[in-house]
């Protein structure tokens, strides 16, 4: 069988359109995130997402089900976090820390009840990417249109907050407000991109297309969009891999991802010293 | 008619249990040029920050533009330079043009766009009164200290604000910037009418541009000209003969 052959699966054809759906929005909000220095924000709310997993595994839910349970718990925890860092005045790592221990605590106490760990839950901890079903493609183009559309709406906003948010706010931007949304979005992706490389992973999706992006960008617009092709580029590049040498996808995808941070780094180093 | 752009009436902000602020009352009228000064820790930050509502104040009221700071709205009439702007990480990556562009965001409303057709004439005439207009594709975090500097001016202004607020601007400028800047903001002024407020510890430089002067330390303890300052015995019984003579000798 040739590589081109493998294109004529379902599971294959699923998970790359499920792949490069959420890898792109997991870059394009990761380049915010990580210049708001809140990269573990997903690893945070994968945290909750693992113990949002094992709450609906421990009631027997569908694999759906699973996925739809866990959105408005981790959307809550999200901004769990949010009020933590403004009101309580506490850092944001410090607050993600909080939130994801709570959140690992709970699926662990929940996967003790119901008899220890299961096959499912391993499978929702390091991602099935090639077990996407064809429920789980439409719900990520929907929520694809929806995040993109809210970027694209809210641009200049998260752009603003993002460079300075007292600057943001003496602009007119309701830098509360928008804070509320790129968290609630964070979390929208965190959900769907367990699927892709697992609640374990998960975060290394939102971090490193955006660090690589970082290191070459020549303006702002370059850099969500340099962000958005590594993440295509790795994920289509790993599932192929995946498919062909037999090796698990989500953490396939993720090393390709980090050898394309060494090259933007190694372009870089070489620009700078030949400038 | 115009309402006052400014309003501070008995004005008192606390920090970790200590008034950085104890009941400060002033007004700036439109079109005033007014320097505020003060030592090191006097509270000058703070009073702007108040000013713009970016702290609470634990007493008394702001105005700007006779509405209380909690509701104000109209942003677009107000342009902030900070003090000392940091970049949080200096690999951001937009670049000098995108930054300015945002000080138009205020004009917009939602969802706001910046950077069409008709932002150009704006963006241009800023850029090119901070002498920054051929780095405009570069990227901010790759500038110098003062280049940066002249960037958040240029935001600060290009949406022809009527109240111009700038705590401690000229810092990281060197001296040939720094005149062009003091000119600009001036012109500003004579021209158009912006009501200019300018915190900084140099009062000898800001005495020769300013119309009034306020001299803040956690209180307000003159407010008036330079030439009131200069000829006021209760100055001198403040601050010394030898220190009062020091700053309008400068002057």
């Amino acid at each position: 069988m040739t590589l081109v052959d493998m294109f004529q699966y379902g599971f294959i054809q699923r998970g790359l359109i499920v792949g490069a759906l959420i890898a792109v929005l997991c870059a394009v909000l990761g380049v915010f995130l990580v210049l708001r220095r809140l990269s573990l924000i997903g690893d945070g709310l994968a945290h909750v997402t693992f113990g949002s997993v094992a709450l609906a595994l421990f009631v027997h839910v569908s694999p759906l089900a699973v996925t739809l349970a866990a959105i408005p718990l981790v959307m809550l925890s999200s901004l769990g976090i949010l009020k933590l860092m403004e009101r309580a005045k506490v850092f944001g790592d410090a607050a993600v820390g909080i939130v994801a221990s709570l959140g690992i605590a709970t699926g662990v106490l929940l996967a003790g009840l119901s008899g220890g760990f299961s096959v499912d839950l391993f499978s929702y901890l390091f991602g099935n990417i090639l077990s996407v079903s064809r429920e789980e493609v439409i719900l990520a183009a929907l929520l694809f249109v929806i995040i993109m559309m809210a970027v694209s709406l809210y641009y200049n906003e998260l752009l603003a907050v993002t460079f300075d948010e007292e600057l943001a706010r003496t602009s007119g931007v309701h830098a509360g407000r928008v804070n509320v949304v790129l968290f609630l979005l964070t979390s929208l992706i965190v959900v769907l991109a367990m699927k892709v490389a697992g609640i374990m992973l998960v975060s290394s999706l939102i971090v490193l297309p955006a660090v690589t992006a970082l290191q070459v960008a020549t303006g702002f617009r370059t850099a969500l969009i340099l962000a958005a092709a590594c993440a295509l580029l790795s994920v289509v590049a790993g599932i192929v891999a995946s498919f062909a040498l037999n090796i698990p996808a989500g953490a396939t995808i993720i090393l390709l991802n980090f050898l394309l941070f060494l090259a933007a780094f190694s372009c870089r180093r070489l620009v700078r010293r030949d400038a | 008619m115009s309402l006052t752009p400014l309003a501070i009436e008995n004005l008192v902000c606390r920090y970790q249990g200590h008034e950085a602020l104890s009941g400060v009352t002033f007004t700036v009228d439109d079109g005033e040029y007014v320097g505020i000064v003060g030592p090191n820790g006097s509270g000058k930050s703070t009073l702007i920050r108040a000013a713009l509502g970016l702290v609470p104040a634990d007493e008394g009221q702001v105005t700007l533009f006779g509405v209380p700071v909690e509701k104000f709205r109209e942003w677009r009439r107000i342009g902030y330079l900070p003090q000392s702007m940091r970049l949080s990480n200096p690999a951001f990556p937009a670049t000098v043009e995108e930054i300015v562009r945002l000080g138009l965001l205020p004009h917009k409303h939602f969802p706001r766009r910046v950077g069409g057709r008709r932002d150009l004439p704006a963006v241009e005439q800023a850029l090119e009164a901070l002498g920054i207009a051929g780095l405009r594709r570069r990227l901010i975090g790759e500038l110098s200290g003062g280049q940066q500097q002249r960037v958040l001016l240029a935001r600060a202004i290009v949406g022809r604000p009527e109240l111009l607020i700038l705590d401690e601007p000229t810092t990281a400028l060197d001296p040939e910037t720094r005149e062009r800047f003091y000119a600009l903001l001036g012109e500003l002024n004579r021209e158009n009418g912006t009501t200019v407020i300018l915190v900084t510890h140099d009062t000898g430089t800001i005495g020769a541009q300013a119309s009034r002067l306020i001299y803040v330390d956690r209180r307000i303890i003159f407010n008036g000209t330079l030439d009131d300052f200069c000829h006021s015995g209760e100055m001198t019984a403040f601050f010394g003969e030898a220190s009062q003579h020091l700053i309008c000798h400068r002057h």
